[in-house]
């Protein structure tokens, strides 16, 4: 029967989605975003039946780190051969490349079988909100995000800054911010590959 | 009764042995270590194996199936805003009998079906909600017992 035919077209369609990884925790965002890859979202998943969606994470740049994760997590490599160790911390890998911590975290999430290599083809990862077009008009819907996005203070305008409700004000000759933190920033001894 | 041959006498001995063994390594292939390739090492071994096979034949089906079946249940709990879990506790609490095999089939082949279950299970929370929204019925005192 045609309708049949059309029917499992449309429920065996990979639909696009879209997650916008502004100010959201990496880790946190992959457990949200394996399952749409695994197609564990429909009620039609089997392991065996190659079901899962496309996902474009789009603002990868702007991730959020808890804690002091930026300097402390760090990410390891080995090629295999003597003396192909390096690691980074996740500052360094992510400005080697703003992409590489989100598409890390998906791909530990998932677990390590055959599926995994073609599961991580159907993340499309951005580092800022520019999609090609080809990209762009495929999506269709988009995921929730995982924490809601705290506005900067330098974001409120400048009534809601005065306005806001305080006990007391600090007086004239008080110093509020007297200790200076020294950034140093080391170069790593080797560099990080991959 | 008289034998004059000692033809009967002779041990009827079968196969080379050889091929006993090529049976059991046909079983014993993916075990680890000598269990692997020693004959008489890997016999324990391999009784051991098929006594696990046969007990988690049926043990394994059941795991693997009451897993997929959950994990469609989420799936079109999702679709409506409803969690797993407090979904089949809710529908255990309104007497609706259904097993999980039956909710993934309704998930998939009848999905307005399990919508309405659904729809069953946001009304009942509501329904807690707003009894419990009234102290009066969480509170209990000296003077009413």
């Amino acid at each position: 029967m045609a309708t049949q035919r059309v029917l499992q077209w449309r429920a065996f369609a990979r639909t696009w989605w879209l997650y916008d990884a502004a100010n959201q925790c990496p880790f946190v965002s992959a457990y949200r975003v394996v399952p749409y890859l695994q197609g564990k979202h429909k009620p039609i998943f089997h392991p065996l039946s190659d079901v899962g969606d496309h996902v474009v994470v789009i603002n990868t740049k702007d991730i959020a780190m808890q804690a002091d994760y930026w300097r402390t997590f760090t990410f390891f490599h080995h090629t295999g051969y003597p003396g192909g160790f390096s690691k980074a911390s996740a500052w360094r890998v992510h400005e080697i490349d703003p992409t590489r911590v989100m598409q890390l975290s998906v791909y530990s999430r998932i677990k390590g079988n055959l599926l995994r290599k073609g599961l991580m083809r159907r993340l499309h990862l951005f580092p800022d909100d520019k999609i090609p077009d080809e990209i762009l008009e495929n999506v269709s819907d988009q995921i929730r995000q995982v924490q809601p996005v705290a506005k900067r203070l330098d974001q409120y305008s400048e009534e809601e800054v005065t306005e806001f409700p305080k006990f007391f004000d600090w007086p004239e000759d008080f110093v509020k911010d007297g200790y200076k933190r020294h950034m140093t920033r080391k170069k790593p001894k080797r560099r990080y590959t991959v | 009764m008289v034998f004059l041959t000692r033809i009967l006498n002779i041990r009827a001995r079968g196969p080379d042995p050889f091929w006993k063994r090529q049976f059991a390594k046909r079983l014993t292939w993916n075990f680890y270590g000598r269990r692997r390739n020693c004959h008489k090492l890997s016999l324990n071994y391999l009784r051991r194996a098929l006594r696990y096979s046969t007990e988690y034949r049926s043990k394994l089906k059941t795991i693997n199936m009451d897993n997929l079946f959950e994990t469609r249940i989420a799936a079109g709990c999702a679709e409506h805003g409803v969690e797993y879990s407090p979904f089949i506790d809710t529908l255990r609490e309104n007497n609706i009998v259904l097993d999980r095999k039956v909710l993934a089939d309704l998930a998939i082949y009848e999905p307005r079906t399990f919508q309405s279950l659904c729809e069953v299970v946001k009304r009942s929370h509501a329904e807690i909600f707003n009894n419990n929204l009234n102290p009066s019925r969480r509170i209990f005192t000296k003077g009413m017992l």
